[in-house]
């Protein structure tokens, strides 16, 4: 494992409201307060080109959810572990994959990878620098689901979607946290929107650092979105371990349903993930 | 004002100069250092320079400015479409232009809002129309609009050749069930934007396709663009070929200019193109099948010959050399030229799959002939070796009307002649029978058709005629 210390340059918010909303000009530095993060856990996805992801780091989720609604969000793909739905590609990137085809009783097949089994941390900063796939229905997402969901259920364990997008929005993405009181429909949430371009496009890096009665979300260099205790709506549930999830839903609440005029396949790539810790 | 044309006058004079030390360029290239960039067509008005010309055809009344309905600022811009049989024009169609052209090379999409007095679709609406070459035409078919206002995006494929485009917009719209209708438009101008992504341009409908034909002259077919909007999904344009390079994979095989009229020479060529610097889907592989030169020229003096078809005789009035009687002849006819020549192509000649017999026909009925004098007849053929039914052996028939010099009246006679082996393939054959070959030829006065029968299924014809 690589352990490289690197210094990330974080943020404070002076002043979150003016360069929170609508993307952000370069001219609007924001005023950084500096924290030292130590990798430590990462996946580069520099393996051979069509194999699936290191399983010693990802396992699948299969299928259309342990209660055969689409994961509780009426989602239409059926989750495979198979290369055509999640593999490395030739420029050393993840790549998830989700098709129109019948596979299982569903209508579309993707992935959904989880770290459950071999990684999760409490606090950090946890980034994966990803290019969004497109079209109305697709639902990619890079997030974050506490450790104890098994034993405490959904939402008490908590979750923070570093990177949510609509498809048919290529240019916004959401960071939001769900917990006791503030989950679906009542989470806390905020839009980070390009202005002139589009997430699917470019790779860019979303990220939350994440410490105690804290989370930051970034996209690229900018924090877009602070959430603290005084922020929630329920009870602070982010002092646990919580694992990393990455998928490509099709269809859903959240997202609405694709149309004939959603092009197919389309495809996440994720260059990489990583995961620091603070050090002093 | 005067300042600028002191500086154009600079500029060129600078450019003069750098020519005239550098032997690179012509004089001809040298132009005015810049068209205008004013990305606005027609926000509240007439942007500068902009004109109007309705189509010749169409209802020039149709469009107009209108004051009340808009969807941002004082106007917009109101067409409307006529009834049928609207004394003053079938259809609303018609060019906005600027001359001098504009400089678009800084934008990469026509943007536009629109709605319309019904649910209903706009024929084509576009730019790069100029009312005459039109070089760089960009259209959507059948726009859908809606009563509610609407945003539209024509992409531009290559921005960096629309140095001095002329067509700014153009539309087109024909009543629906009759009825006409309105439509507006209004915010229209060229922008740049990030939000229009993952362009994909295809040839020959993206697909990588082989061309099996003789050498010759084609066109480059169903090219397109198409790209995602903002709203995610993917929006396709007819896009004129001037957009795309075309590549040859090797041009003493076949040379494709940029109008995307490919010259085949000879087999294995393979016609790729791009725009810009995207690779475009699709290619094509132009295979040789048929000649790739032409028959012997005859030899025989025009004035022993009656001639059916020949560039090198006066030919007779031929009726039809595929009259396709049906339900049997499903035979297809065409022709083409090899370095000037012109040769007929039969496909699909006695088609397996078809149960019934299949053959062709050429008719002179109007005008009989009379080969009384004539010893000979002859045909050139050229099989190519990918044909299906090379073994098959042919006949030829020719039918005489008799005395009447008309069909039926029980005077009308066949002479068959049964080939005894089946073509040599890839040359020409020159096919020489002699009339006494004809069997049942009894009269020769009056010869109307001839039948061409259990060829292989592919073959290329030319010089036929009798002669003695």
């Amino acid at each position: 494992m690589k352990t490289n210390s690197i210094k990330i340059v974080s943020v404070a918010m002076y002043s979150l409201l003016l360069v929170a909303f609508l993307g952000c000009k370069k001219d609007n530095e924001q005023k950084l307060e500096q924290r030292n993060w130590q990798l430590v856990w990462s996946d580069e996805f520099n393996g051979t080109s069509g194999t699936s992801p290191d399983t010693s780091n990802w396992k699948f989720d299969i299928g259309v959810g342990p209660n055969f609604d689409g994961w509780g969000n009426s989602e239409l793909e059926y989750y495979t572990n198979r290369t055509t739905n999640a593999s490395i590609d030739s420029n050393g990137n993840l790549a998830i994959t989700a098709r129109k085809e019948s596979f299982g009783g569903s209508s579309f097949t993707s992935s959904r990878l989880i770290t459950k089994a071999s990684f999760s941390q409490t606090y950090g900063r946890f980034e994966a620098r990803i290019k969004a796939p497109w079209g109305p229905g697709i639902w990619p997402a890079f997030w974050l689901l506490g450790s104890d969901v098994d034993s405490v259920k959904w939402p008490q364990c908590g979750e923070i979607d570093i990177m949510e997008l609509r498809g048919q929005n290529p240019n916004m993405i959401n960071g939001t946290v769900h917990g006791p009181g503030y989950s679906g429909g009542n989470s806390i949430t905020k839009i980070f929107a390009l202005d002139n371009d589009r997430f699917d496009v470019n790779f860019h890096v979303f990220a939350v650092e994440w410490g105690k009665d804290y989370i930051d979300f970034f996209v690229d260099k900018t924090l877009y979105h602070r959430i603290t205790p005084d922020n929630i709506t329920g009870k602070w549930v982010f002092d646990h371990p919580f694992f990393i999830i990455m998928n490509v839903a099709v269809g859903g609440n959240y997202v609405g349903f694709p149309s004939n005029l959603t092009p197919f396949p389309q495809t996440m790539l994720v260059d990489y993930v990583r995961v620091y810790k603070e050090v002093n | 004002m005067k300042i600028k044309k002191f500086f154009y006058t600079i500029s060129a004079l600078i450019a003069v100069f750098i020519l005239a030390i550098s032997c690179e360029k012509k004089v001809d290239d040298l132009e005015l250092a810049t068209y205008p960039t004013n990305p606005e067509i027609f926000i509240d008005g007439f942007s500068t320079g902009l004109y109007y010309a309705a189509f010749g055809t169409s209802k020039v009344t149709a469009f107009s400015v209108d004051k009340e309905v808009k969807y941002s600022g004082t106007s917009s811009m109101r067409f409307d479409v006529p009834d049928d049989g609207d004394p003053l024009g079938s259809y609303a169609g018609g060019v906005f232009g600027t001359n001098p052209g504009r400089d678009l090379t800084g934008y990469n999409v026509l943007t536009f809002w629109a709605k319309a007095s019904q649910p209903t679709v706009i024929g084509q609406v576009g730019f790069g129309n100029d009312m005459g070459e039109s070089k760089y035409q960009v259209s959507i078919s059948n726009l859908a609009v809606n009563v509610s206002w609407k945003k539209f995006y024509i992409l531009i494929p290559d921005p960096s050749l629309l140095k001095k485009e002329r067509g700014l917009l153009y539309y087109s719209a024909t009543p629906q069930n009759g009825r006409g209708f309105t439509f507006w438009l209004d915010d229209v101008k060229f922008e740049k934007l990030g939000t229009i992504a993952h362009e994909v341009y295809k040839i020959v409908s993206g697909k990588d396709s082989v061309f099996s034909g003789p050498v010759g002259e084609y066109s480059i077919s169903d090219v397109s663009a198409s790209y995602n909007l903002p709203s995610g999904i993917d929006q396709t344009v007819n896009v004129s070929k001037s957009y795309f390079t075309f590549i040859s994979s090797d041009t003493s095989k076949a040379v494709i200019n940029n109008n995307g009229s490919i010259t085949v020479k000879n087999s294995g060529g393979v016609i790729t193109a791009k725009v810009g610097h995207i690779n475009a889907l699709g290619s094509l592989t132009m295979n040789v099948t048929g000649p790739n030169i032409a028959a012997p020229i005859p030899t025989v003096a025009a004035a022993n010959v009656i001639s059916v078809y020949s560039n090198s005789y006066t030919n007779i009035k031929v009726d039809s050399y595929d009259p396709y009687w049906a339900p049997w002849m499903t035979t297809n006819y065409s022709t083409f030229k090899i370095n000037g020549n012109d040769v007929i192509r039969y496909t699909n000649f006695n088609d397996i799959n078809n149960s019934k017999k299949v053959y062709v026909a050429i008719t002179f009925e109007s005008i009989p002939i009379n080969i009384s004098t004539m010893t000979h007849f002859h045909m050139d053929v050229w099989v190519p070796s990918t044909s299906p039914n090379l073994n098959n052996k042919f006949t030829i028939k020719l039918i005489d009307f008799g005395a009447g010099g008309t069909y039926g009246g029980g005077d009308d006679v066949t002479g068959t002649y049964n080939n005894p082996a089946s073509l040599a393939t890839n040359q020409w054959v020159g096919i020489e029978i002699p009339m006494s070959g004809f069997t049942g030829l009894t009269t020769k006065a009056h010869l109307a058709q001839m039948i061409l029968d259990n060829f292989p299924t592919d073959i290329y014809v030319d010089n036929i005629y009798f002669h003695n």
